[in-house]
């Protein structure tokens, strides 16, 4: 042990006040350093974790804000789809409806129509008649006005004096000067 | 109209029976039948008769004045009873309504035959003939000619009316083609 320290050039003397000195820096640097310095550390060791733990429930909370997030989003998409979905099928019900009252609207109107059609046809085929009627009477009056002689008006008059007192001989009652007593004052008039 | 066709009725029976009671149904039928010709012939006359602001009393002076005295008594007094009732714009009706009553009572009936050609005489008596025997009355038969009818007999009797013309035969053949169906 001495050999080697002499080989070094190190004096054991030397040695000893050296390891003293340590000793006696060590023990005031433990009385009066290391508590603080540890106690620092410490503190910072802490608050590093703190920090760590604290990024780290951070961090959870903004994931579960997100997928929170996601999944509001999600919830409004479907939200939106089934509003959609519903407006679509609810505009497609009027346009139904639409369509089928236009379709009762345009029915009626063709109806109505073809009977205003008929119904001016009925008129006019009327109108037609009665003048073709009056014109058929305007002919014969001139036709019966022309042919019939004193004969003829003579043999028409015997056949209506023929004709009085029978049952149906074209008896009628005047209608405007009728009155109450009319039957009894003609008796048994046919 | 119809209320002073009903009173007219009424004074006309009530005269009427009067008449028969007194059997002066002729006298007075002529009273009347002279009333009923100046009040038919005088538009100003009935105008006033029924005028209703004119009083009774001028009425009945007017009507004194109009005949003069030459209106039997009973006859006179009736005309007042209807003033008296504002009842004297029916007199027109009362004097028909009263012929009517004296035709009944002597069962007689006017009859007007419209022609184109005059009736023969033949004609004539055979349609008055038929007349009496359908109705039992005693006809009073008056003739006239109108071409209108153009042919045919038309008799009008009382109130009822035997339409033999020619131109009733067109109209009811004119009223057939009317009631053709049209399709």
């Amino acid at each position: 042990m001495g050999s080697l320290l002499e080989s070094l050039g190190i004096e054991p003397r030397f040695l000893f006040t050296i390891a003293v000195g340590f000793v006696i820096l060590f023990l005031v640097l433990k009385k009066f350093a290391f508590g603080p310095i540890f106690n620092m550390l410490q503190a910072r060791q802490d608050n590093i974790r703190h920090n760590l733990d604290e990024a780290q429930s951070r961090r959870d909370e903004m994931v579960r804000l997100q997928h929170e997030y996601e999944d509001r989003l999600a919830k409004i998409e479907d939200e939106a789809r089934d509003k959609i979905q519903a407006a679509v099928k609810d505009a497609q019900a009027a346009r139904d409806e639409i369509l089928q009252r236009a379709q009762v609207d345009a029915q009626t109107i063709v109806q109505r129509g073809h009977a205003d059609i008929e119904r001016q046809r009925q008129q006019a085929m009327v109108e037609m008649r009665n003048q073709v009627a009056d014109l058929a009477i305007q002919a014969a009056t001139l036709v019966v006005h022309s042919h019939l002689n004193a004969g003829n008006h003579s043999a028409l008059i015997d056949e209506v004096i023929a004709g009085v007192g029978q049952p149906g001989a074209g008896a009628s009652s005047a209608g405007a000067s009728s009155n109450g007593t009319a039957s009894t004052r003609n008796g048994g008039l046919a | 109209m119809r209320g002073d066709i009903r009173a007219a009725r009424r004074y006309a029976r009530a005269l009427f029976q009067l008449a028969l009671e007194r059997n002066e149904v002729d006298s007075i039928a002529a009273g009347l039948r002279e009333v009923a010709q100046v009040a038919g012939g005088s538009r100003e006359l009935m105008q006033v008769l029924n005028h209703p602001r004119i009083t009774r009393q001028r009425k009945k002076e007017l009507l004194s004045h109009v005949f003069g005295g030459a209106l039997r008594t009973d006859i006179e007094r009736f005309l007042f009873l209807l003033v008296e009732r504002e009842r004297a714009g029916i007199i027109l009706s009362v004097a028909s309504e009263f012929e009517h009553l004296l035709d009944e009572y002597r069962r007689e009936v006017d009859a007007e035959a419209v022609t184109t050609v005059p009736l023969s005489a033949a004609q004539e008596a055979a349609l008055l003939q038929r007349l009496q025997a359908a109705t039992g009355y005693t006809v009073r038969l008056k003739t006239r000619v109108d071409e209108s009818i153009l042919g045919g007999l038309v008799v009008r009797i009382g109130d009822r009316l035997i339409d033999g013309s020619v131109r009733a035969r067109l109209e009811v053949l004119r009223e057939q083609l009317k009631q053709a169906k049209v399709t």
